[in-house]
């Protein structure tokens, strides 16, 4: 009996463990929490002075221009886009950098807001097609 | 004893030999690279010999069969981005980067891969990079293979296999100290130079021992407390964080024993107000005793610098007779013409259209027009040239031979106006690590490229070619009368030397940014050139653009072996 009870004892143990690693899997670094989907702040004048003071304090313009027009990184005002330019590709960008391009993460210095009001800025200059708009 | 003699000790002698004889091959010797302008078969260093000339004197493929021309091979760098290297050639095997600092060996007549060296980066380096990650090439001495990495580490490899001999760190990446320069090796140091002049840093040249890298001299390129010059910054802390950039190869005169250094330009880029002064050492070349480092003499082409006339670009060492020179085509729109043993100035000729000075006192001093300073009240319009010249980085070539130099260039102008920290594009505060250009407004005006040849004697304008883009490739000049320019739209071509007759193209898929370089194997003559689009492009597309069209390029990352079918 007292045998038993540790069989089950064990392959409690060995269940929640590949539970436990399943869900470490799951829970990749470069997920975007959910919290981070959608931009909690409002298009409008403040947000965007708030953003433009970001933007150049974190330096984007030395890449990306001082509106976003392109450089050594692409330009953000236009709808040529290699993803589709949602709130949460936007935000995993700024926070997590892109694999592969000159682009770094940044969210060692910028917090959420703060990534949400650049975030603010970019889509205040875009000129794109209207259409195309899919925040 | 004689049979124990011809059996035993006699192969053991013979093989021996053979050893010491293919290792002795694969030696790169200070003999070598002093007379690397007389061994064409190779390509040595970066600039191709310690004058930097860039002319080869092969002349198998000519203007009278360079029509013919076609790819022979293609080699994946594996990377995108800026492709700013020079391939370097040894024994047949190509020592070439790719952006992102990687290295390769290829196989020079096929294009296979021998060995490849990835230098793991840390996250967050291209950030701290004004002008992309690009690398500019390798330097080889003894049986090394050395290049410098965007995290300022200097490696050397071993060239048989690529397996790292050391690495060092020079800086600090995360303070915006970085590297994009070719290494040079001269009497067994490695010279190297710093970027980041686009952040508040204050940079240097270098000069480690090859066998160990350790750091055998260190030259600031600004004076510090109590040195002379420090006074040309009006305060200590525009010295201390004033940039002064070092990233493009320098040039060795062994008769004379003169390393020359170039430096860029000071920071804030476009804002002079915070720097009250000439700013010496930007914008300058350094005449360097190579054992120390110690300043012998300077020439400024730009002082207290407004516009980002960074002043890098190489000094090529001509002799006109007995006349020891270096020319110079600088981001401020003029091709100088300096003596080599004393810095005094000779001539200045414009490249392109120069309206920010109104030419020259008897030094070389250029004369401010008042109507192109910008300051934080005042827009300057229509400066020319713009920020990148004139001729920017890509290096241009001599032709020793006819004494005639050939420049890669642009007439793009440009509205500039200054901004102290707080307003325009700059951050509220300064702060290491971020960039600070000192920059309101500014916006490039459409324009086009141009080559231009002069006569580098009288500074003569021999012949303009124009084209829709600028010239962004390094160019080579050959004894077979052939000059290869390449576009950033990914024309590779080939010009006749004395009439800038197009003779010859090739499209090569992307933006040319590198520099060509040639060599033989077992009697072939190849002509290579790597093709990657990047680097400082804001020019092509901020404001109106000086290119609009460039706007969006596909990026790239080739290295094409050329030769005659």
């Amino acid at each position: 009996m007292i045998l038993n009870n540790l069989k089950i004892f064990y392959l409690f143990i060995i269940i929640f463990l590949f539970y436990s690693l399943a869900q470490a899997g799951i829970e990749d670094k470069d997920t975007v929490p959910i919290e981070n989907t959608e931009n909690p702040f409002e298009l409008d004048e403040e947000t965007i002075k708030a953003g433009k003071k970001l933007w150049r304090k974190t330096g984007c313009y030395s890449c990306h221009g001082g509106n976003a027009e392109g450089g050594v990184g692409p330009n953000l005002q236009d709808d040529t886009w290699v993803y589709k330019p949602s709130d949460a590709m936007l935000f995993k960008t700024i926070a997590k950098g892109r694999k592969g391009t000159n682009m770094v993460g940044w969210e060692k210095e910028l917090n959420n807001d703060e990534i949400w009001k650049i975030i603010i800025f970019i889509r205040s200059i875009y000129n794109g097609d209207p259409q195309k708009i899919i925040w | 004893m004689n049979n124990f003699r011809n059996i035993v000790i006699l192969p053991i002698i013979l093989i021996f030999t053979s050893m010491l004889n293919a290792y002795s091959q694969e030696i790169v010797t200070d003999e070598m690279l002093l007379s690397a302008q007389e061994d064409p078969n190779n390509w040595l260093m970066a600039p191709g010999n310690y004058t930097s000339n860039r002319f080869s004197k092969l002349g198998l493929i000519n203007t009278g069969n360079v029509s013919g021309l076609v790819p022979k091979w293609i080699f994946s760098l594996g990377t995108l981005d800026a492709q700013n290297t020079t391939p370097v050639i040894h024994n047949g095997v190509m020592y070439v980067t790719a952006s992102h600092g990687r290295t390769y060996a290829l196989n020079a007549a096929n294009g296979q891969e021998i060995w490849r060296y990835f230098h793991q980066l840390p996250e967050g380096v291209a950030g701290v990079m004004c002008c992309d990650i690009g690398n500019r090439g390798v330097a080889l001495y003894g049986d090394k293979v050395y290049v410098a990495t965007p995290d300022s580490h200097v490696v050397a490899l071993n060239k048989s296999d690529g397996s790292v001999a050391w690495d060092v760190t020079i800086a600090n990446w995360e303070d915006a100290y970085t590297m994009t320069v070719a290494p040079l090796v001269v009497k067994g140091n490695i010279i190297v130079g710093m970027s980041g002049a686009e952040y508040p840093t204050r940079l240097w040249i270098d000069a480690l021992d090859s066998e160990t890298g350790e750091q055998v001299w260190r030259r600031y390129t600004i004076p510090g407390p109590g040195e002379p010059g420090h006074e040309t910054w009006g305060s200590a802390r525009a010295a201390l964080y004033g940039g002064s950039s070092a990233w493009i190869t320098g040039s060795y005169d062994p008769e004379l024993d003169i390393l020359y250094w170039g430096v860029g330009n000071p920071n804030p880029d476009w804002d002079g107000t915070v720097r009250p002064g000439d700013n010496l050492y930007s914008n300058s070349t350094l005449a360097l005793d190579p054992d120390t480092g110690a300043i012998k003499f300077y020439f400024q082409y730009t002082p207290a610098d407004v516009w980002d006339y960074d002043g890098n670009n190489e000094p090529i060492l001509v002799d006109y007779g007995d006349e020891k020179v270096w020319l110079h085509g600088d981001r401020n729109g003029y091709l100088y013409k300096i003596d080599r043993t004393n810095g005094r100035f000779k001539y200045g000729k414009e490249i392109s259209i120069v309206n920010w000075s109104k030419g020259f006192d008897s030094t070389g001093r250029p004369i401010w027009n008042m109507d192109k300073v910008p300051t934080y009240d005042y827009e300057a319009k229509d400066i020319c040239p713009a920020s990148e010249g004139g001729k920017w980085w890509n290096p241009m070539t001599v032709n020793p031979e006819t004494g005639w130099v050939f420049v890669p260039s642009r007439e793009i102008c440009v509205d500039i106006k200054s901004a102290p920290l707080g307003e325009g594009l700059n951050p509220d505060e300064l702060t290491v690590g971020k960039p600070y250009w000192g920059i309101g407004t500014i916006g490039w005006k459409t324009g086009y490229g141009q080559l231009v040849a002069f006569d580098g004697r009288t500074g003569e304008k021999m012949w303009v070619v124009k084209d829709r883009s600028p010239f962004t490739s390094g160019l080579l000049s050959t004894r077979g009368g052939l000059l290869f320019a390449g576009t950033p739209e990914g024309e590779f071509r080939a010009y006749h030397q004395e009439t800038g007759e197009e003779l010859w193209s090739f499209q090569t898929g992307s933006g040319i940014f590198g520099s060509p370089s040639t060599y033989t194997i077992d009697g072939e003559q190849f002509v290579a050139v790597p093709s990657g689009f990047g680097g400082w492009t804001g020019w092509a597309i901020f404001g109106e653009g000086g290119a609009p069209w460039l706007k969006d390029s596909r990026k790239g990352g080739i290295i094409i072996g050329f030769g005659l079918p």
